[in-house]
């Protein structure tokens, strides 16, 4: 994972947005991920093709929190989302 | 619920594809597992074979139906029914020969992959016979004004404008049709087979190209089943068919027409999870490289809090109404009446639900539905 990663979508996997929370099906493995207001915008900031450090950006303005502390849990959660096959990463 | 079973027991194609399977499969004093039964018809035609005792399976009330038929036809004696899920069920003894017609509408759709897999494992005996034995599941471009009226009968202008955004569910849904010979817009493919002797997974993949055959638009997928009841004897609700049976197929609709040209190559992408009832579909024209993908679970009605609650990490708290029926259950000692219950009810918990006519209609549906 580094800044120019995108992600992409398998296509067993889904998102539905419901206010501001998102449920994510691996139609595979039939379980559901849930994921809170903030990982639902860094979802829908990657799936529309923006990198990793455009998504960090973008989320750096719209909350009151410290770059580093930004960049580590977004790592975080993409990776966790690419450890559970619910995303492939691309360079 | 009678309706949808006088449907069943009139389909003379299906009654008499069905008919000539258990000929050829059933052997005499043979014991078969009927699994759905409905009301019954397929146990009947068994035992008319020359089977020696059925066990009848079906959750529902037109279980009833099946006994009363079955009591009057001088059967009974050569009949048990268990009005259960079948899945719930323990039988007695294995039996020779496993029957179902619960095919629904694209062959996978009506559950008969759970259960009939479950059904071989506990009930068959070894080298037992099975009815279906396998479903071909067939797939081709559909170009139908009606169907897309289906579609879109949410965005019809008698809609107030407010509720027309409803059409999203329509798009991600698994329409039921009678599609006609005329809506096919190109050759059905073979999108893939299920053989119930064998094991699968919970998930299905299938993809397949498909060729338009005429100038057209693109609506989206139609879908059916070819059915082997047994070696040489089928059963089909293709719309191309000679003798198909009286039965829908399904349609999978693309968000908005597409404009297709004699020998342009469409590629098709099934995905299903019988077990959860959804189904997933993309679309991709190869010579313009658009993509359109849709999902049964979109078109899902479902609440913020219902799609929380799918997630695995999710930590379930009991309801107002689970904390009721616990209650409600813990009056069941074996010694109250459903009178007395009903009353302590209402006597220990006025305040159980906001009226005492509501508490009363509550206690008899818990007892109803989790008590015996």
């Amino acid at each position: 994972l580094n800044l120019n990663t995108k992600i992409s979508v398998p296509s067993q996997v889904m998102a539905r947005q419901v206010g501001a929370e998102t449920v994510i099906l691996d139609l595979a493995s039939g379980t559901y991920y849930g994921l809170d207001a903030v990982g639902a915008r860094v979802w829908q900031l990657m799936v529309e093709g923006q990198t990793f450090a455009q998504a960090c950006k973008v989320l750096l303005a719209e909350y009151d929190v410290q770059p580093e502390q930004l960049q580590q849990d977004i790592a975080a959660l993409v990776q966790s989302l690419a450890d559970q096959k619910l995303v492939t990463l691309e360079a | 619920m009678l309706d949808e079973h006088w449907g069943y027991i009139t389909d003379v194609t299906r009654q008499q594809r069905l008919e000539q399977a258990i000929l050829r499969v059933v052997k005499p004093e043979d014991v078969v597992a009927d699994v759905g039964c409905g009301a019954g018809i397929l146990g009947l035609l068994c035992l008319r074979a020359g089977a020696g005792f059925v066990h009848g399976i079906d959750s529902t009330a037109i279980l009833e139906v099946a006994r009363e038929t079955f009591l009057r036809a001088g059967w009974s004696q050569r009949i048990q029914l268990h009005r259960a899920k079948s899945q719930q069920v323990s039988l007695p003894e294995r039996v020779d020969v496993l029957i179902c017609d619960h095919v629904g509408y694209f062959g996978f759709d009506y559950g008969i992959v759970e259960f009939f897999t479950d059904a071989r494992r506990r009930f068959l005996k070894p080298g037992g016979q099975m009815i279906p034995s396998k479903i071909n599941l067939q797939l081709a471009p559909v170009e139908s004004p009606a169907c897309v009226a289906l579609v879109d009968k949410w965005a019809q202008e008698n809609v107030p404008p407010e509720y027309r955004w409803v059409r999203q569910y329509g798009v991600s849904t698994k329409h039921a049709v009678h599609l006609k010979k005329d809506e096919i817009l190109g050759e059905p493919v073979d999108l893939g087979s299920i053989d119930f002797r064998d094991d699968h997974p919970d998930f299905f993949s299938w993809q397949a190209e498909l060729v338009v055959r005429r100038d057209g638009q693109f609506h989206g997928l139609g879908g059916w089943f070819d059915c082997e009841l047994t070696q040489g004897v089928w059963m089909t609700n293709s719309p191309i068919a000679e003798h198909p049976i009286d039965r829908s197929q399904v349609f999978l609709p693309i968000s908005e027409p597409v404009s297709v040209f004699r020998g342009e190559k469409i590629r098709a992408k099934i995905m299903a999870r019988p077990t959860d009832s959804v189904i997933m579909w993309e679309v991709e024209f190869v010579a313009s490289g658009r993509k359109f993908s849709h999902s049964t679970w979109q078109g899902m009605l479902l609440s913020a809090d219902e799609l929380v609650q799918q997630s695995p990490m999710h930590i379930p708290m009991l309801s107002d109404k689970g904390r009721a029926r616990l209650l409600v259950l813990g009056y069941c000692d074996g010694l109250r009446t459903a009178k007395q219950i009903e009353s302590a009810v209402l006597r220990d918990h006025p305040n159980l639900f906001p009226s005492a006519a509501e508490t009363t209609r509550f206690v008899a549906q818990v007892l109803a539905g989790d008590t015996h």
